[in-house]
């Protein structure tokens, strides 16, 4: 199976006023077609950034300064996302890549109904198949096709987009009911019990676990080759994680489309991922298959966060030392003022990914 | 037949979700009182406005103006009585000013000029304060700083002194040279009134906008907008927009009363509208002479500033209370609970 998504040697730096924060370091990655890549490590070693480098939207003031991401898109043309214009990226963004983020309370916009907030996803990317749908349905010739096919051909047409703004007559439009449709069938698709009502809800309506369930339909709308999942169960309580969990594979084999899921709870990577990528402080430590990591830990840093899990009956255990400071990491590999078996070179040089096993890499002198 | 009744089934529930909302405005409406009041009292005065030249028709010349605008003056009382105001009769339902200017006539045309200037002023700088703070919360960066700056020079200064100061410094003409032809604006002295007032207001406005927009551009559903492929100007006025226009529209009405009296301000110091114009501040400024009467009786020239004083106080309590009503319509999240 071909790689979906390459990402070579990605540098991300955040120029501010304390000084340069070195967020990504060389970050090489590769998600196969329909896997699911697992990304863990702690709180702000780089796992969102990764997420959204691909995406292209990294916040102001970080800057991409070196690397490609390549993406193989729907049409089978393999694309470097950082070298493209906006334009293009306006395609690919919703369309082929889309995101769940770890706050569905936070990313619904409190203005508008959940209806409204899907469909923007699908009139942005599928206006065009819709719209094909609709005049299919029309049989008799007359003003109504020809106000359709005007659509069709001039999307911009200024009197048209003014008359489909008029509340209670752009309500009446085929497109929009066609539109409502698909959004009653995902939310269906999602689980949601009553779509119809659902459909015309305001986001603080609906429960955190209805919300995630809004969110991931927002996401999966336009059906993505790629799903960023960025903690999508954090804030859920553990039934409604469960639940999601099994929604995001469930979809992801009906979608047949590959997942990088960012997380730091070990126990959803062991539940739903493929392979697993640890990233300490920007940089890759560790990939290897999900199986192998937990049976065969390679770095020190995988070990310790194996431990680290809290366990029923025995006492609890942290990794000692605190996440380095990005704007003056330590000189050669990061971990070594944590590590426990740190030797002299690995205060002086950075260790770089080493296959040691079948599909396990590792970045540490050890090996 | 049947085929017409499931139509109508149809738009009904598509619809529905329209309705529903309008209904629900209304019903937060009836729940606060005071804003009912407010709407009443500015339906009122709408009513006003409209019925205008039905309920105070204007006076031909040589007693009124070909202007409408121009308040009439009554030449049937001696030249001699002229000069003191005169409480209100059969002619005069509420008296005349000083120079016998009908009070009446004033009154209510003034109601026009006073929606004219506030609406105007309001809807001008809430354009330009939208436009600029917009641009400089989104972009942020040295275009932030130039505009913030050039914004607390402005508010620095009172806004009735610096009002004065521009009505007065403000050509009576503009003329704007376009390459190939030039193009002349008057500026009557009611429009630079306008333009001085809309000069001063809109920073606030930039000030506050731009606020909301910082607080809400970090948001992640703004994040997820641009993830789903949003271009900026879709994610500005789709996103970001909705989410902070409230306290803008809110501010904006109580405002608008604000606005009204400091044009009226500006007229009783003779800075205003042109003498005889249908303005509540002219025209207590008309018989400034007048308005403490005697020793022994000192509100006895009552009508010259209580009638006016009445109609501009109960304006711009009108606009205040639809403040309130504004956020309990507007705001979202205060929606279906």
């Amino acid at each position: 199976m071909g790689n979906l998504v390459e990402v070579q040697d990605l540098v991300l730096r955040f120029y501010t006023y304390e000084g340069v924060v070195k967020a990504l370091e060389g970050i090489n990655l590769q998600i196969k077609e329909e896997e699911t890549l697992g990304v863990v490590g702690e709180t702000g070693c780089g796992k969102t950034m990764t997420g959204l480098s691909i995406l292209g939207i990294t916040p102001p003031p970080g800057k991409i300064e070196s690397g490609k991401v390549l993406f193989k898109s729907k049409y089978g043309k393999t694309l470097n996302l950082l070298a493209q214009n906006e334009r293009i990226l306006r395609h690919i963004r919703g369309s082929d890549i889309s995101m769940i983020f770890q706050e569905p309370g936070a990313a619904l916009n409190p203005v508008y109904t959940v209806e409204n907030q899907i469909a923007e996803a699908i009139l942005h990317h599928r206006r065009k198949e819709l719209l094909e749908k609709v005049l299919a349905q029309i049989e008799k010739d007359g003003t109504e096709k020809k106000i359709y096919k005007k659509m069709l051909e001039n999307p911009k047409s200024l009197i048209i987009k003014v008359f489909t703004k008029i509340p209670i007559i752009g309500r009446q439009s085929r497109l929009k009911k066609e539109v409502r449709k698909e959004v009653v069938n995902i939310l269906r698709e999602m689980e949601i019990g009553d779509p119809e009502r659902v459909a015309n809800m305001y986001p603080h309506e609906l429960s955190g676990g209805m919300q995630q369930r809004v969110v991931i339909a927002m996401a999966l709308a336009c059906n993505p080759t790629l799903l960023i999942a960025d903690e999508p169960t954090t804030s859920l309580d553990v039934t409604v994680q469960a639940q999601i969990l099994d929604l995001i594979r469930r979809l992801k084999k009906t979608f047949k489309s590959s997942v990088l899921y960012i997380t730091h709870d070990m126990g959803v990577i062991a539940e739903v991922c493929d392979r697993v990528a640890v990233m300490y402080a920007g940089h890759i430590c560790e990939i290897a298959e999900v199986k192998e990591l937990f049976r065969n830990p390679a770095h020190p840093y995988t070990k310790a966060l194996l431990e680290s899990i809290p366990k029923p009956g025995e006492e609890f255990k942290s990794i000692s030392g605190m996440v380095p400071n990005l704007i003056n990491p330590p000189l050669g590999c990061r971990f070594h003022p944590r590590c426990p078996f740190a030797k002299p070179i690995c205060a002086e040089e950075m260790p770089k990914l080493k296959e040691v096993k079948q599909e396990q890499f590792v970045a540490c002198h050890l090996y | 037949m049947t085929s017409i009744k499931s139509k109508l089934a149809e738009f009904k529930a598509s619809s529905q979700p329209t309705i529903k909302e309008l209904k629900f405005i209304i019903t937060r409406i009836k729940k606060s009182p005071l804003s009912i009041v407010g709407l009443a009292i500015l339906t009122f005065y709408i009513a006003i406005a409209l019925l205008a030249p039905v309920i105070a028709p204007p006076v031909p010349p040589p007693m009124g103006k070909e202007d409408p605008f121009i308040v009439w003056k009554d030449l049937n009382i001696p030249a001699i009585n002229r000069t003191v105001p005169h409480p209100p009769d059969a002619t005069h339902p509420f008296g005349t000013t000083e120079e016998s200017y009908d009070l009446y006539y004033g009154c209510i045309w003034g109601t026009i000029t006073a929606f004219k200037v506030g609406l105007m002023v309001i809807v001008l700088s809430l354009i330009i304060g939208l436009v600029t703070g917009a641009i400089a919360g989104y972009y942020g960066g040295i275009v932030d700083e130039v505009l913030m700056r050039f914004t607390d020079m402005v508010i620095a200064v009172p806004g009735l002194v610096l009002c004065m100061a521009l009505v007065v410094a403000l050509p009576p003409q503009f003329v704007i040279n376009l390459g190939f032809t030039q193009l002349t604006v008057g500026l009557s002295k009611l429009d630079r009134v306008l333009l001085a007032l809309v000069l001063v207001g809109w920073p606030s406005y930039t000030r506050v906008i731009r606020g909301e927009i910082l607080k809400v551009r970090v948001e992640d559903y703004v994040e997820a907008a641009r993830a789903a492929g949003c271009s900026d100007l879709r994610v500005m006025t789709k996103h970001i927009l909705p989410n902070t226009i409230y306290p803008i529209l809110i501010m904006a009405s109580l405002d608008t009363g604000a606005i009204v009296l400091t044009a009226a301000a500006l007229s009783f110091l003779g800075l205003g509208a042109p003498s005889g114009y249908a303005d509540w501040g002219q025209l207590i400024s008309l018989s400034r002479n007048y308005i403490y009467a005697n020793l022994s009786n000192p509100a006895a020239n009552w009508w010259v500033w209580l009638i006016p004083g009445i109609f501009i106080f109960t304006f711009v309590l009108g606009w205040n209370l639809l403040g309130d009503a504004f956020r309990d319509i507007l705001d979202p999240t205060l929606r279906r609970r």
